[in-house]
């Protein structure tokens, strides 16, 4: 019976052991049978990698990459373009006729705005109040201010000839943003004309070369349309 | 029994000396490789996905037409060139019929950026990645350096003439901005005026 006992202790054991030596080999087979399609894998995925990024040149990149700058570089200043001129019909529309614009300063503010400075000469307080009411009229300088003024009298022989000499110097000043002086294409300004056509290709010739306008033959023709394109406007 | 026993735990032991010495390395072998793997295959999605959208691109490109071409390096060609930009700006006082007195040309200087406060956050540049070139209303970002030069311009004549040459300097076919602008009759109905002009002009280079 104590015999018995022992062998089937051994048994036991024969199996476990011999279960795991060969589910070891096997493991490693395994292992390294997995391990080699796991590698041809990897190596596949290099080489599709590599013929994705031969698809295009860098030289292909770089010059997309610079003309994409260019035109969005292009946009940006398009879109943040201004127009000053628009400012004088402006002001042309509201000025009184008892009131005598002297002088002007147009600044390009750094925060995308724009200040501009009227410079006026008038001979009462009351002239200045009724143009200011006058600028409340003004699509671009509605909120003027008269931000300085100076009141001088001249020299006369007497007191009625003081009153006559007295003149006011005032200063209407606005700041506003750019966007309202915005460039616009001449043909949305204004209802026309060949003449103006004629000029902005004169224009845009001038811009590119002055060779171009020099050696042309058509200069002279192109300048005689320019100056009556000029009056026209005018 | 003895050597029956011997033999079985012999085999235990070579098993286990394989499992750690064979078996776990190559584990640790095969576990580095799934990763490669993992990140090779988000690589290639994403150089997919770059060569579609370049692809793209390459196309919008290719439509672009020589003359488009011409315009846009016209507008913001790679260096700006004084003389030329000085002759221009001649050619419209002219055409315009004013008289040119002066006309002085700055540095060529990196565009400086502006908070919307308006203090200086950086000098210069377009942010390639973004295509974000201003952002409250300035240049912003960091990459390509966007150049800016300016002139002061003073010029003589009458009221529509400089008129008519603000115009022609606003719808130049290149930016010719106009950042001060400054005038002052000196005697009443005076029909000639000075007239002083602070202008720019942009340039980016390439690479």
């Amino acid at each position: 019976m104590q015999r018995t006992k022992g062998t089937r202790r051994i048994y036991v054991l024969a199996y476990i052991s011999y279960i795991v030596f060969f589910s070891t080999l096997f493991s490693v087979i395994g292992v390294y049978v997995y391990g080699a399609i796991v590698s041809r894998d990897l190596s596949s995925l290099r080489e599709q990698l590599v013929v994705e990024k031969q698809r295009f040149s860098i030289e292909d990149i770089d010059n997309i990459e610079q003309l994409h700058n260019r035109l969005a570089a292009a946009e940006e200043l398009l879109n943040h373009s201004s127009a000053p001129s628009r400012i004088f019909d402006d002001v042309e529309a509201i000025v009184a006729s008892n009131i005598y614009f002297s002088g002007m300063q147009y600044k390009h503010l750094p925060n995308n705005q724009f200040q501009v400075d009227l410079i006026g000469q008038a001979d009462n307080f009351t002239e200045i109040i009724s143009q200011r009411n006058l600028l409340g009229n003004s699509s671009l300088l509605r909120d003027a201010k008269v931000v300085e003024y100076d009141y001088s009298v001249g020299e006369g022989e007497n007191a009625n000839n003081l009153l006559g000499l007295a003149t006011l110097s005032f200063v209407f000043s606005d700041t506003r943003d750019i966007s309202s002086i915005a460039y616009m294409p001449e043909e949305a300004i204004v209802n026309t004309q060949s003449e103006v056509e004629t000029e902005n290709v004169v224009i845009v010739d001038s811009a590119t070369s002055t060779t171009e306008t020099v050696d042309s033959s058509d200069t002279d023709s192109e300048e005689s349309s320019t100056a009556t394109s000029t009056e026209v406007i005018q | 029994m003895r050597f029956q026993l011997g033999i079985q735990i012999t085999l235990l032991v070579v098993a286990l000396i394989i499992a750690f010495s064979v078996v776990k390395p190559k584990i640790d072998s095969i576990s580095i490789d799934q990763n490669e793997v993992a990140g090779y295959k988000a690589a290639i999605e994403n150089i997919g996905r770059y060569n579609q959208h370049l692809q793209t691109l390459v196309n919008q490109a290719n439509a672009l037409s020589s003359y488009d071409r011409s315009v846009l390096e016209r507008y913001l060609p790679k260096e700006i060139d004084a003389t030329l930009v000085a002759s221009d700006i001649s050619n419209i006082v002219s055409r315009n019929r004013l008289l040119l007195l002066d006309i002085v040309p700055g540095e060529v200087l990196p565009v400086t950026v502006y908070s919307a406060d308006g203090q200086v956050v950086e000098t210069s540049a377009y942010d390639p990645n973004t295509g974000a070139l201003m952002s409250d209303g300035s240049f912003g970002g960091q990459g390509d350096s966007l150049m800016v030069q300016q002139f002061e311009v003073e010029v003589v004549g009458t009221y529509e003439q400089m008129k008519a040459m603000l115009s022609d300097l606003e719808r130049n076919a290149y930016p010719l901005k106009i950042v001060e602008f400054e005038f002052e009759l000196e005697e009443v109905n005076a029909s000639l005026v000075q007239y002083s002009l602070l202008l720019e002009t942009y340039a980016l280079p390439a690479n």
